[in-house]
């Protein structure tokens, strides 16, 4: 150890002489290198033997050396060799592993997603609801106050054994929804049917359907996964939205469907049947055509 | 010194490959830029048409195209390597300074100067044994380096009676025996830097006499910082082991030795081992030889 401190304390006096004395002035040499071979030499395009001459040249010239310094403050900063986790493939692993978890959490958890719809949804208080059916409205009602408010608590159990929790839940949301709201269910039970995952099955009243922003956003990210069959006010007439967009028109009350016409580029994402012969769509990109002659032609509504 | 003509199937195949007719070049015109090369270095090389091939052919031609004043070929470089000019003079000098230099430069480069009525442009000494960027940046630097010495040349001397004039404390307090040391180990050490390879000579001169980093250092060298930093540590260590071996040799007993490496420890003192490295190296050349 004191052999160590004496060699490490004698060093660090060769490193004051060297800093000391090398920087005083010395000259230059006779054999200078200029620019050109400075620049092949940092470059490393020099051939073997010239390169060790301009290497001895500049060991030993102070004159040469200042030109390197100089030169040597003009490079940018290189790019440090890549450690392992920079490496290209090694970049992709955080994003497939978020990506793979999030793939396993969807399919283990189904449920989870309707949950958030239904929890967007309640945060809308003026945001109407689909209509359960009779018996599960008549079986709510006879349920406890207390039980209809833990509704929520239980949720995540809830939705996992029965896939009539979240519709239980939806209908307590309606129970304590304030008055404005009911008034509001009241006028979209007589508004025309809009396409909605329930309305997939063919019923034979026809179901008002939410035409608020809650209800659209989810009409609109299911009406993508499955048909959407809508009946007009003619439970013969309905309409059926397909997954790529097109739109298909029964008159048979859907024992037969026939390809409905669309305006020219527009792919409907949205169809409410107004009459039996009125209906209007909504296409992709925002925009709303309405067809009153069962959809041989479209106008587009003004917003 | 012009070399020897040029094999026209060599020329050719160079020509397309430095795209020179873009800048509506013709072949003989490059062919003069490449003879105007080869005689440049016909000394360090044997293999003509393997210099030839390791040459920055589209810089070599973008800079005769510059040379002769082809205006689509001067749009290039203003837009390519014109910023690169001025981002290294910023960097050598963020006050401004370095800047005149690289307009000066710039000016050359387009020829403002003239001989006997003719255009001459800086690109001519543009051989294409470098890429253009990098040579830029080397005759900026030698000229960034040349104005400062001519800076330093018109200072006044300094004043007799300045505090920088005074003796050093070597000089003021005279002590025999340390100032025996101080010369023993400083040629001591003149010795052992003239000892080390060529690489590991200028590895410390770029680190202690021009204050380099080890970043910088590595970007001249072509090395990782750690790896300069290695190596420095390598030849300090080296310059100790050798240092000591001298002084023992010289018949010094330990104790001595601590006392010469002390002695320097606080202050080396105007010592100037640069001045005794060219006398250690050709020591050091003597040594090998025999």
């Amino acid at each position: 150890m004191e052999k160590q401190n004496r060699h490490s304390q004698r060093e660090a006096s060769i490193d004051r002489i060297l800093r000391s004395s090398l920087r005083s002035g010395q000259t230059a040499s006779s054999a200078c290198v200029g620019p050109e071979v400075i620049a092949a030499w940092t470059e490393g395009t020099l051939p073997a033997a010239e390169a060790a001459a301009v290497e001895a040249h500049l060991s030993s010239c102070a004159s040469c050396q200042e030109v390197l310094a100089v030169f040597a403050r003009t490079e940018p900063p290189a790019a440090q060799p890549e450690s392992l986790w920079q490496r290209w493939h090694m970049r992709w692993v955080a994003p497939i592993a978020v990506a793979a978890t999030a793939a396993v959490i969807w399919v283990a958890i189904p449920d989870e997603g309707r949950r958030l719809d239904d929890a967007f949804d309640r945060v809308q208080p003026t945001a109407p609801r689909e209509q359960p059916a009779q018996p599960n409205v008549a079986a709510l009602q006879e349920k406890p106050a207390e039980e209809i408010s833990s509704a929520p608590k239980r949720e995540k159990n809830e939705a996992k054994s029965s896939p009539e929790s979240s519709r239980l839940e939806a209908r307590a949301d309606q129970q304590s929804a304030n008055a404005p709201a009911a008034r509001e269910r009241e006028q979209d039970a007589a508004s025309p049917p809009v396409a909605s995952p329930a309305a997939a099955v063919p019923q034979q009243e026809p179901r008002p359907l939410a035409d608020t922003a809650a209800g659209a956003v989810r009409q609109s990210r299911e009406a993508f996964a499955q048909p959407v069959e809508v009946v007009s006010p003619d439970p013969k007439i309905r309409w059926r939205l397909l997954p790529d967009g097109r739109l298909e028109r029964s008159t048979d009350a859907g024992k037969t469907w026939e390809p409905a016409t669309l305006p020219p580029n527009v792919r409907a994402t949205a169809v409410r049947a107004l009459t039996a012969t009125a209906v209007v769509i909504t296409a992709a990109d925002g925009r709303e055509f309405r067809s009153d002659d069962q959809g041989k032609s479209w106008n587009p509504v003004q917003p | 010194m012009r070399a020897e003509r040029l094999d026209d199937r060599v020329v050719r195949q160079l020509y397309r490959q430095s795209n020179a007719e873009r800048w509506g070049l013709t072949v003989d015109r490059f062919r003069f830029a490449l003879e105007e090369s080869v005689a440049r270095a016909q000394q360090a090389h044997g293999d003509v048409e393997r210099y030839l091939t390791a040459l920055h052919l589209e810089d070599l031609a973008l800079a005769a195209a510059c040379a002769d004043g082809v205006e689509t070929a001067w749009d290039h470089f203003v837009r390519e390597h014109r910023p690169v000019l001025y981002r290294a003079a910023d960097a050598i000098d963020r006050t401004g300074a370095a800047r005149e230099a690289a307009d000066s430069l710039y000016a050359e480069l387009f020829g403002l100067t003239e001989r006997e009525g003719e255009r001459r442009s800086l690109f001519r000494y543009f051989h294409g044994r470098s890429s253009l960027a990098t040579w830029l940046r080397a005759v900026l630097s030698q000229r960034y380096v040349d104005s400062i010495r001519r800076t330093r040349r018109l200072e006044p001397l300094p004043d007799e009676d300045a505090a920088d004039a005074l003796p050093s404390r070597t000089q003021q307090t005279p002590e025999p025996d340390r100032h025996r040391f101080v010369s023993v180990i400083a040629a001591a050490i003149a010795a052992a830097v003239g000892r080390l390879d060529a690489r590991d000579r200028l590895r410390l001169a770029c680190y202690y006499a021009q204050d380099l980093t080890l970043a910088q250092i590595g970007r001249l060298l072509r090395e990782h910082e750690a790896t300069a930093s290695r190596h420095l540590a390598k030849s300090r260590r080296a310059i100790r082991e050798d240092v000591e071996r001298q002084l023992r040799g010289q018949g010094l007993s330990e104790a001595e030795v601590e006392e010469c490496f002390a002695s320097v420890a606080a202050d080396p003192g105007p010592l100037n081992v640069s001045n005794l490295l060219e006398a250690g190296r050709k020591t050091s050349l003597e040594d090998r030889s025999t």
